[in-house]
Order: C-alpha cells, then structure tokens, then sequence
C-alpha cells in the first residue's frame, strides 16, 4: 500500500526520486531518494515505528522532524538514530528498538496495564526490602533496560570523521525564511556568511506553506506563494560568492565565546564567527489528551512535510485539532493530497477568520468550534478520536479516523540559544517561552523569537542579518496581535494516566503533577524526580509543559530556571565524531635511534609520551653485560636544559635546593628539586659545560614541566637568565661497563684516564665530525660515560658505536636493566621510588641541599621537615636467597597494618638475591633492621635494610 | 494521598544547630543528628534545592579503595552505611554492587594501584590486582592489544565498588531528617554568619535572621566564600568537573571502569545510559558551562578504552565543582578560633562517596562538640602543621 500521491490540487509533485529500498525489521521498504527512513515508512503505510521506553507503547512517526523520540531505530551498526533526520539510502538495514518478539507484538507492553496500580516512582518505592530482593530484581530490570543494543561484534569503524574550522563574518544557523533574509541583508554588506541548515534543503517550514507573500523587503518575492518564494530567495543566494551554505547540518551546541558547534556528514565543524544569528524556528506545541501518544497522531508541521516535501498523503482520513489559521492551512493541504478530512476542530470561539479558514469553509469541511481533542482510541494505530468541549466535560463526538493532526501553535526550538547562556522566561501575554537576554555578539531572529507571519519573518530577517553585519545591537520587534497564539487547550482535565507530556520518559501529567506534590516542587528537581525532559529528546519537546506547569497553580515553583537548563548536545551526537582522528592523545614520541632498536629487537616501554627500549633480551642478562664487559643504552629521552646569563647562579640557587657557585668549568654535580611545599619530584645532573654555560639534565618525565617551570619564574623579570630547552636536538648515549675505557679511548681522542676525566666530570670531543659532550656519571654503578651530541647524528652514531664496538662485546641493554642496575646501586628514581607526600630528608637525597642560602623554591618547608623527627625512610633493602620476588608496590606490614610500601623490586642478577627500595618506619630503617613485606597472596618475605647500597657500597668502582 | 517527601516550613527565628547546604552532606549531617544524637531542632539551608551541587552532579561512584590508613577506614565507613542505606531510609537507592575496576597504563601506575591494593587488603576491603587477561574476562570488549596509545597493564579490582541512584540518597535523607522535625529550606540563601567574641551568635539570610549556636558549612564548592564569612581561609581550590551521559542502551556494560591515565570514567545505569566522567579541568573555575573540548578528549580517551562504542550518542554533559584540596582528602573539622563554627569541605571528586560516613562524623563532632578519631586526620589545621593525608599519591582520577 503507497501513499505517495501523484498530484496535489495546490502544488506540483516531484516525482523525480529514483526509486530504491531498504530493509525494516527485515521487510523490504520503497523509497525514493530524498526520502528519510521515516517518510518512506509512512509512505509504506507503517504505523508502529517504536517503542516507549517505559510502557513499550507502540509509538510511530509524530512530527517527521526529529524532535521528539518517536522514530528512534538501529540503522545498520548505528543504535538510537532519529530515522526522521537519517536519509534513506539503497540497501541500508534499519532495525526498532526495544521490542521482543517484535515491532508489532512486544510483551513488554504489559508494564502499560500496570500503570494505574504503581505509586507515583514507583522504582523507589519497590523492590528494596527485603535486601537480598534488589540484586535479583536489579539484573532482571537490566535485561530489559535501555533501548537500541550497542553493536558489540565490532562493525563500527565503518566511518571515519574528521574535524573542520570556519571562521566566518557571520553565522547563521537555521535557513528558513529569517535566516535566508539575514544572510542576504549580511551579504549585501560584503560580509563572509556560513549558512548552516538542518534539512537537505533550505527554506525551513516555507517549503510546506501556500501562504501568499503579500509585503517582502525583497520586492521580486511579492504576490508568490510562500514555498515558490522561499526557493527562488535560495536560489539567488546560493551562487554568491562569500556565502558558504551547509544543509543536513545539525547545529548540536553553542559553547564559550559562541563557539559553534555541528555535525555535518562525518565531519565535525567547529566554528567561530564574529557574530552569530540563531533563526532556528518553532515546532508544533503538543496536546495532552488521553493516549495522546499513538500512533497515527502528528503535528501539523510533520504532516505538511510529509506531503509538500516527500509527496505523501500520511492517511486515509483525518482530523484535525487546532487553535489557529495554520490549522485549517495543514487541512486545505491534507484535502489537496486527497485524504478525507472527517472535522476541523478549533479551540477558539470566534476571532480573526484566516485566509485558509474561509478557504476550508467554501469546501464543505466540518468545523467545531470550542472544542478540543479528549481521546484517542485505538493501540496499534489510531481508530477514532472524541472531540468535546475545550472546558472539558462530557466529549461531544467521535470521529473515526487514521491521522489526527495536532496544529495547536508552536514553540520556540530555543536550545542553542539558552546554551549561549540567554535564560528563558515564560510570556504569558504570547504564550511562549522567550529568551530576552542574549550574550555578547548573538542575535536570535524568526518564529524562534515567537510565531509570525512571513512578511516579518523576512523583513526581520532581513534587520537582523544588517544589525549583526554593522555590529549593532538586536533589533527589537514587536509581534502583531494577530501573531500572539492562543493557551492551550486540554491543560484541563488531564490526570489520566495517558496523558503524556513527556514521551521520551513516559511521564504524564499525572505523574508530574503528583511528584510537585509529593515535594518536588522546583523544575530542576522535579525534572530530577521524573526524568522529565531527560529522555533523547532531552527537553526539546517537554520543556514548554514544564513551564507551563509552573505557570499554572500546580505547586510548582517558578524559580530562576524555567524551563530546566538545556545542556549540551542539542542532538545526540556521536564518540566517533567527537573523537575525530583523536588527536587529543597526544603523539608518539620517538628517538633517533628508534629503528635501530627495532632491527635489535627490542620490547618497546611506554614512558609518558615516549617509546623507550625496555630490554632486548633477558634483563638480568642484559645486566651483567655491564656489571661484566660493555653495554650501551638510548638516553636521548632525558631533558636537556641549558641555562646561561648574568644571573644563572642566583637563579639555580633560587630554583634548586643545591649550590653551584663552586661548580667549575668541567665539573658535573648531582642536583634534586623541590615543590613548593618542599616535595621531592626530580632529580638529575648540572654541569658547567662552557664559562657561564650550565646544562641540566633532567629525567624524562619532567623535561616539558621543568622547562616550563624555569620559564614561570623568569617572567618574574628579576633575573638575566636564558633557558635553552635542548631536549629533542640533542640526542645521547650511556655506555658503561668495565670495559668502557678501552672501548671509548680507542675511538675518541680523549684521555679517558681517571686522572683526566674524573668521576663527577665532563668534557667535550669531536667523533668523525660529530661535536660530542661527555659526562662520566654513574647511574649504574659501573664505570660510564653519557655521551650527548646533536640528534640529527643519532642514528648513524648509533650504529657507529655498535660496529666499533662489536670486538670489545658492546651489547645494547633498556629500561628495564638499567632498574636492575641502579637497584643494586641503591640510587633512588623519583615518582617511582618517591611520591607526593615524599620529603627529601626521608628520601635520603638530603645530602644534595644546602639551605644556608637565601630564598629558595620550598626553603619554609624544608626547614620544618628537618626539625621534625624523621618517621619513615626510603631503604634499600635484600632478602634472602631463594625468597620470592615481591611486585613493586606491595605494602610493608607490621603488628597486621600497613606501615609501608616497596617501591621497587627485582631480583639482583649480580648478587643472586632478590633486592628493592621500600619505605619503612624510621624504627626499622636503620641499616641491618628487618621488616615484613606481605604480597598480594599474603605471603610474606622478610627484608633487611642494606646501609646503602647493594653492589659496590663504597662507590670504588664508580671513581676508579 | 501523597505522602510527602520533606514539608515546607516558616523559618524560625532560632535553631539549635543550622546546616548549611542542602546536598547529601548536609542532610547528612541533620539525618545523623537527628537519628544518632536527637538533635532535631535544626535548619538545612539551600540556596537553590537540594541536591543541586555535586550530590546531583557526580557520577555515582561508590567505592572505598582508598590509598591511605585514614581514607581507606573513612570510605570503608561509609560504603558499609551505604550497603544499608535503603532498608534504613526505606527507599530504593538502586545501589549496584557491580565492582570497580581502575586500569592501569604504565609501570607507575601499576606500581600505586599495588600499593592500594596491598593496603586495602590490609585493612580487611576486598581490592585485587588483576592483569590484562582477567580483565578482558569481565568485561569482554575492553581493547587491551597494543594498539592502543597507552595500553592497558593490568587493573585494580574492587569488588564492593558500584553504582546508586545519586538524587534518591540526596532524597530519602531529606525525607529522614524531615521525618525527624528537621526543617528544610530551600531557595534560600545565606549571608552572613554572625560571629560575637569568637563564638557563633547566627546566620543572616535572605528570608531573615536565625539565632543559632552551631553553624555547619557543608557548601564543598563554595566553600570559600562560606568560611571568607567567619574569616577562615582555606586552602581550597574550585575547579570544574565534566560529565556526560549517553542515549539509552541495552545494558552491555556491568562493571565501573576508571582509567586515571586517560583521565575517564564510565559505568552504565540500570536505566542504560552510559555516565561518563572525566579528571578536573586544569583551570580553577567557578563556572559550570560545559565545553566541546571536553566532549573531543573524552571521546578520543575512551574509544582507546572500547571501540565498540563509536557509534554511542551522547545525550547530555554537565559540570560540577571541585573544592579540590592540597592533598586530596577532606577537611571536617572544628575550628579553634570560631566555637560552634564546623567545616565539612574539600571533598574534590569524591564527594559524595563520602557522604554517609561525613554525616555521621560531622554529626557526632557537633553533638560532642570534639572530634571523633575517625576524623582526627581531617583537621583543617593540618594544612598548617604540614600534616597532610596522602591520598594525592592514589590517582589525579579520584573516580
């Protein structure tokens, strides 16, 4: 059965569409393209498109525009999509939602002859006593909760998103009457325009009206009809140059500073124009009457689209409801499209007769006046509908029929404008929720601002677009009575448990009404109590009769948020989109060497941002390739900071807990930093490379924080310091090992000998070219140099290394080995061994402050640290042989409480016991103590505290 | 024929104790005043309704796998009395006990969740440590590949850990005190305190003045200019935290899953939204205006997680206030300069997991007019005395 219709008695049909289909629930459905899924539906003559969410009522197409949840379904892997806005396309699966066994027959519609025995929230009031009773109750609601099903197969990188900017003179969004005239009054001025509009095509609700365009600021539109000249105004714009249109753009969130945001196909525009127009039009009101949710009831507004856009007669016989002219234009339109029009029933007494009204009553059409919509009968579709007085009362007569049209005034789509923080506020006198107060460089203009007829729609438009192009304030205008809307009818008697002001959450009337009662008598809280207005639609068709409750004498508060507060996204838009190609995750950092690694086979470790080698074999064998022979490791991860100036001194001094004024020319120092609140979180290396020229070497993980930081403090302006951020153009290596003098001294012309080139020491040299610094240090324990030179040469020196180095048993070690190594050494990693409660003193790092200076970053702090006694201390610590290895982090335990951690653990490949740092009690720290350390498991493995370190306590071979 | 949840009254013109605040501390605090103490004669202002700060903010966290000795005790405290909460105020808090899973993403990070581990168990609540393979059992569409651009190494495991129904514990607490001739009231707004010889003498409101000797601040996010009325600083800073929900979905996903790496959180309600929370903004903010900047990192963050999950709409986002502290634990505490002042704030982001165990503590310091030992860490001095509790070291997601 089609209704697609093949003439229309007041328009010309297009019938130009290639026919394709898709499926629904497995049937196959026609469309033609530029169908949505919801108007080929209609046009299949569905009635059932969905499920209610909490009584499974059946729900089909209601104002074929997506603002409300009726014709929420599954296309193909996409849950929760509005088959309203989604078009149709050849072959595509669309699936309902929250049904079983099907669309038609869901058992889940029983909750709905419950409703009349449940306490108002009623899921507070059951199902908690006695306790055990929830959890059982709890994992049966989930089975039926919720609506579409998330595709869990794995089907849903089927797009791929992008993320675009604009920045345009103006922006307007919405590309109905208003906004086109705005657009080309802003034009006219020379601006750069972005036109963004929701439907494919531009003209907004123009397109469905005959009305005749008697008065227009754009005389060539004069004596046309609405939809004839709405398109030509279009179609004049759409060839200027300075003028971007978007259609099928869904505009979701209006953020700081009038950011706009929209979805536009699979991209995500964000866009930031000097001005910003919001003409983002009305909808229809919605009626509440009894069963005023089936299927087969719609909004004048869907209906004209419905015929004037996609050619569809929607029935076979109809009634229609209204309170004004536009009524009668739905109907004329209706009558045109060869459905049957059982009544016109009208609200109103007498008034202001319409053209469309004396139009209908030259047809024979029956007209009821002082009346209104009492019920609906029917449950799959719609049957019959008793119309009576507008009072309320008994129902004067039934009409049998399949569409009943609601054309009851409209109300403003007002979301984007509150985000913009502009505060809605009831007008009584109009009957509409108005925003007066709009932020800075945002104008509203059309049917948002109140209903009106197309002569000010487009002379509006027209002032507003010049307004916002010459940087003046809004325009006021003022709405001809005639334009003022009449209440609503049926706000009476509507305590019926079918009574639906909300449809996305099923709640009545009743229900609303009884929560204001039961003390819940502010919007936001009432909103909170019924989920009022939190469903899919999140507002946009239930916040008018939310303010309208308050405006009535129902108890309701009318505090400072009339209507609850529209958040963010005004459509529901997707992770995928938002994500984009995810920049947000930061890139992956590399060294020069990283390829290397990868031919050595190495096993990666994610450190912050970086990709470090973890190890490229056995860790503990890696090991005693240093404690043994000669070993090399990537440090071109570290920061390398270089400091230089007047005043480098006197800031180190004020940056830094240490000293450096005797820090010679050659000479390398240990150095920490403090917070401000005296917390240790770095440690690292300073040296005088050059006169004047100080070279920090930082850990990893704080390069980026430690640069930052010194820049921080020299905004302060009272130094005459440079900082140079060396990190990524210097590259470097450690090599180390018993063997790595020989190794070094025969390839690099320098006197390595101890005498030379001392512990603690660095130096410059050249290699093939290459400028090198060298720095003997001795993270590992062993005997080593780190060597820095320019990261352009990392790679080849790299290699170079490798190869010179493959007769004195080079071996590459990671990450990982080098733990194990500084493990043995007892030296300390900070944020590993260390946290944010961690003072320097109990660190044992102590020995690298000197506070007889003047002010220093956390001296106040340092000061109290060490007057109070010490209570805990970081201790290096063995176990015995054979005793598991503990993972880092288990807790030390004594008298059954944690007292404290193990910060690292490892198994000491050169001692053959396990080894670790951990922080202890200070009454268990002292060197020789034992302490319990207690796994996972509840194992426990007793520790003793070593005096400092592991391997070579005295530090003989680091300075021979 | 409706019962009343809480009644509106006429302000007298002198309480025994007045609370401000009406969020669940607040009431709370009334509640445990009322039921431990029979304290009654008391007041819980609301500037707006109840429930409208962080209490109806938040993402409905419950768990008690705390860091520290004094944090895991506190919120171990107060998950118990959330365990009973429904039977006791009769009214279904919908408390889901689905368990808590915290990843981890790098050696460190490992490294704090054993230790938290390690010390829960210690202390008698159940936390494990699990790895990538245990993970992917439970919740069978995690990515834990290396695809990823931070991986996931393993999980803390905190079976106790779950989900409630936010606005019905805010709720049925004011329906408690209520019960108990506590008067609510709402749209009303404080002030000034009024303060005479170091001892408090009332509180000025926009619906007039009431004489009262005790006065608690239960504000968290306007804190600050709460106590700038009795002139107490506090070292507090107020950021913004973002939050969103999805449309509805069949219920796929049954456990709590927080990741502080990637700086996200998200279960999914019986109703099957997905809730979905982040870190604190970097930015100290009294605003509460959500951002798309915020929608794009979550997004990209959480698809890392599941993405599965490409196709999900979100429905909605919101903000809340932080009242965030140096050290990431509480403030309840008296104080010695104001006798009769009580400051129950910086809660940050765990707020209202703490609110049960707040309320009974802060209730009983008031009744007693002396700290109770579980709180004795909580002291607004510490601050001072450099005595912190270090739960700062657990996470920078405290979800």
């Amino acid at each position: 059965m089609s209704r697609r219709i093949d003439s229309h008695e007041f328009y010309e049909v297009d019938k130009s569409g290639k026919e394709i289909s898709f499926l629904f629930d497995g049937s196959v459905v026609w469309a033609r393209e530029g169908d949505t899924i919801s108007s080929a539906l209609v046009a299949s003559g569905r009635k059932i498109v969905s499920r209610s969410f909490k009584y499974h009522r059946p729900r089909g197409i209601y104002d074929a525009d997506g603002y409300g949840p009726e014709s929420l379904v599954t296309v193909d892997d996409e849950p929760n999509l509005l088959a309203d806005r989604v078009l149709a396309r050849n072959g595509m699966d669309v699936r309902s939602q929250n049904n079983w066994p099907s669309l038609d027959f869901d058992l889940a519609e029983i909750n709905d002859v419950f409703v009349p025995f449940l306490p108002n929230g009623f899921y507070y009031k059951m199902f908690h006593k006695p306790k055990w009773l929830w959890p059982i109750a709890e994992k049966q609601i989930r089975k039926v909760a919720g609506l579409g099903s998330i595709d869990t197969a794995g089907r849903h990188n089927s797009r791929r998103y992008e993320k675009r900017y604009r920045f345009p003179d103006i922006c307007i969004v919405g590309g109905g009457p208003s906004g086109l005239a705005a657009a080309k009054a802003a034009l006219g001025e020379g601006k750069q325009v972005l036109l963004l509009d929701d439907h494919p095509e531009l003209g907004g609700h123009s397109l469905h009206s005959l009305a005749r365009i008697q008065e227009s600021p754009f005389s060539e539109l004069e004596g046309l009809s609405e939809h004839e000249g709405i398109r030509k105004l279009a179609a004049e714009l759409q060839d200027n140059p300075n003028l971007e249109i978007m259609s099928g753009a869904m505009v979701f969130g209006v953020y700081e500073d009038n950011l706009v945001a929209a979805q536009w196909g699979n991209d995500l525009m964000k866009i930031r124009a000097d001005k910003v127009i919001l003409a983002t039009g009305a909808s229809d009101r919605h009626l509440v009457f009894d069963n005023n949710d089936r299927p087969g009831i719609m909004t004048a507004r869907g209906v004209e689209r419905l015929i004037m856009v996609h050619g569809i007669a929607p029935a076979e016989e109809a009634v229609v409801v209204t309170t004004h002219d536009g009524g009668y234009h739905t109907a004329l339109l209706l009558h045109g499209a060869g459905v049957k029009l059982k009544a016109v029933v009208d609200s109103r007494a007498s008034g202001t007769e319409g053209v469309f009204e004396k139009q209908l009553e030259d047809l024979n059409i029956p007209i009821y006046r002082e009346m209104t919509a009492h019920r609906a009968h029917g449950r799959k579709k719609l049957q019959r509908v008793d119309v009576g007085p507008v009072k309320g009362g008994e129902s004067f007569q039934s009409f049998d029929c399949d569409l009943l049209v609601t054309a009851v005034g409209l109300m403003p789509r007002l979301n984007l404008l509150s985000m913009g923080r502009g505060r809605p506020e009831w007008d009584a006198e109009r009957q509409v929720l108005r925003i007066m107060n709009l932020p800075e460089d945002m104008y509203s203009v059309g049917e948002v601002e109140g209903p009106a007829d197309i002569s000010s729609l487009l002379q509006q438009g027209m002032e507003t677009g010049l307004a916002a192009a010459k940087g003046n304030e809004q325009p006021k205008f003022n709405r001809k009575p005639e334009e003022n809307i009449e209440a609503l009818p049926a706000d009476i008697e509507s305590g019926g448990d079918h009574h639906f002001i909300c449809k996305c959450m099923d709640v009545t009337r009743k229900e609303a009404c009884m929560s204001i009662d039961e003390g819940f008598d502010q919007v936001e809280s009432l909103k909170r109590y019924t989920s009022l207005g939190m469903g899919p639609c999140q507002g946009k068709s239930c916040h008018e009769a939310v303010a309208r409750l308050a405006a009535l004498d129902t108890g309701l508060t009318e505090s400072d948020a009339v209507p609850t507060t529209m958040r963010p996204p005004a459509f529901p838009v997707s992770f995928g989109l938002l994500s984009g190609r995810a920049h947000h995750l930061g890139p992956i950092r590399r060294t020069p060497m990283h390829h290397c690694h990868i031919d050595l086979g190495v096993k990666f470790l994610d450190a912050g941002a970086w990709k470090r080698p973890d190890s490229y074999m056995d860790p503990q064998q890696e090991a005693l390739y240093v404690r043994k022979g000669v070993a090399m490791i990537d440090v071109s991860t570290l920061g390398k900071i270089e400091l230089s100036g007047p005043d480098v001194i006197e800031f180190m001094h004020f940056m830094l807990p240490g000293k450096f004024a005797k820090l010679d020319v050659g000479r390398t120092r240990y150095a920490i930093m403090i917070g401000e609140d005296g917390i240790l979180f770095e440690d690292g290396t300073i040296s005088q490379i050059e006169k004047g020229k100080y070279y920090i070497s930082t850990t990893t993980g704080n390069q980026d924080a430690i640069y930052t930081l010194f820049q921080w403090w020299l905004t302060t302006g009272d130094y005459d310091v440079q900082v140079k951020n060396l990190s990524a153009g210097i590259s470097g290596v450690n090599i180390t090992g018993p063997k790595v003098r020989e190794f070094l001294s025969s390839i690099i012309d320098l006197d390595f000998s101890n005498e030379a080139f001392p512990y603690m020491h660095n130096r410059q040299a050249t290699l093939e070219g290459v400028p090198l610094n060298l720095f003997r240090i001795g993270f590992t324990g062993e005997l080593g140099y780190e060597i820095h030179f320019p990261s352009e040469f990392g790679e080849s020196l790299w290699n170079y290394f490798m190869e010179k180095g493959e007769p004195f048993g080079l071996k590459p070690f990671g990450v990982e080995t080098q733990r194990i190594l500084r493990l043995e050494k007892g030296h300390l990693i900070p944020g590993a061994d260390t946290d944010a409660l961690s003072n320097p003193y109990e660190a044992g790092v102590g020995f690298a402050i000197k506070d007889d200076k003047e002010d220093f970053i956390g001296k106040a702090f340092l000061a109290e640290f060490k007057q109070r006694e010490i209570e805990n201390r970081l201790v290096p610590y063995k176990l015995q042989e054979g005793d598991a290895i503990p993972i880092d982090g288990v807790a030390v335990i004594a008298d059954g409480k944690p007292v404290g951690r193990v910060t690292s653990s490892r198994m000491s490949p050169t001692l053959g016991y396990g080894i670790g740092m951990a922080w202890v009690p200070a009454g268990s720290s002292e060197a020789g103590n034992h302490f319990n350390i207690r796994s996972l498991d509840g194992t426990n493995v007793i520790a003793t505290v070593l005096d400092h370190a592991a391997y070579d306590p005295e530090g003989q071979i680091l300075k021979s | 024929m409706t019962e009343r949840m809480w009644n509106n009254h006429e302000m007298r013109s002198s309480y025994d104790v007045v609370i401000i605040g009406g969020g669940a501390h607040g009431l709370a605090t009334a509640y445990y005043l009322a039921k431990n103490h029979g304290i009654t004669n008391i007041a819980v202002i609301e500037q707006k309704f109840i429930g409208y700060g962080g209490s109806g903010r938040n993402t409905a966290i419950l768990r008690s796998n705390y860091r520290t000795e004094e944090g895991i005790l506190f919120y171990d405290q107060s998950l118990k009395l959330y365990e009973d909460l429904a039977q006791e105020l009769d009214y279904n808090l919908m408390f889901s006990q689905q368990g808590h899973f915290t990843l981890g993403h790098s050696t460190a990070s490992m490294q704090a969740l054993t230790t938290r581990a390690a010390y829960n168990r210690a202390l008698g609540v159940n936390s494990t440590i699990l790895d990538p393979p245990e993970i992917k059992k439970m919740l069978p569409e995690i990515d834990i590949s290396n695809h990823p651009r931070y991986p996931i190494m393993g999980a803390l495991y905190h079976p106790p850990g779950g989900i409630i129904r936010h606005d019905a514990v805010v709720w049925s607490y004011a329906r408690g005190a209520d019960q108990r001739g506590v008067h609510i009231h709402q749209l009303t707004e404080v002030q000034d305190i009024l303060v005479e010889n170091g001892e408090v003498r009332g509180v000025k409101t926009n619906r007039g003045t009431i004489h009262c000797k005790q006065v608690v601040s239960c504000v968290a996010g306007w804190s600050s200019e709460i106590c700038k009325m009795v002139g107490i600083k506090l070292p507090l800073v107020t950021h913004p935290l973002q939050a969103l929900v999805t449309t509805d979905y069949k219920p796929w996903l049954h456990h709590v899953v927080v990741s502080s790496t990637l700086h996200i959180y998200l279960s999914q309600t019986d109703r099957g939204e997905l809730v979905c929370g982040n870190g604190i903004d970097h930015y100290p903010h009294y605003g509460m205006r959500s951002t798309l900047g915020f929608l794009e990192s979550y997004a990209a963050h959480l698809l890392e997680l599941f993405p599965i999950l490409h196709n999900v709409t979100v429905q909605r986002q919101w903000a809340g206030l932080c009242d965030m502290t140096p050290d990431y634990s509480p403030i309840i505490s008296m104080v010695d300069d104001v006798d009769g002042f009580y400051i129950n704030c910086g809660w940050g982001t765990w707020g209202f997991k703490g609110s049960p165990a707040s309320g009974w503590n802060t209730a009983q310091m008031v009744a007693e007019r002396k700290t109770p030992d579980m709180i004795a860490a909580f002291r607004h001095d510490r601050y001072v005395k450099n005595r912190l509790v270090g739960e700062k070291a657990a996470a920078s997601v405290g979800n």
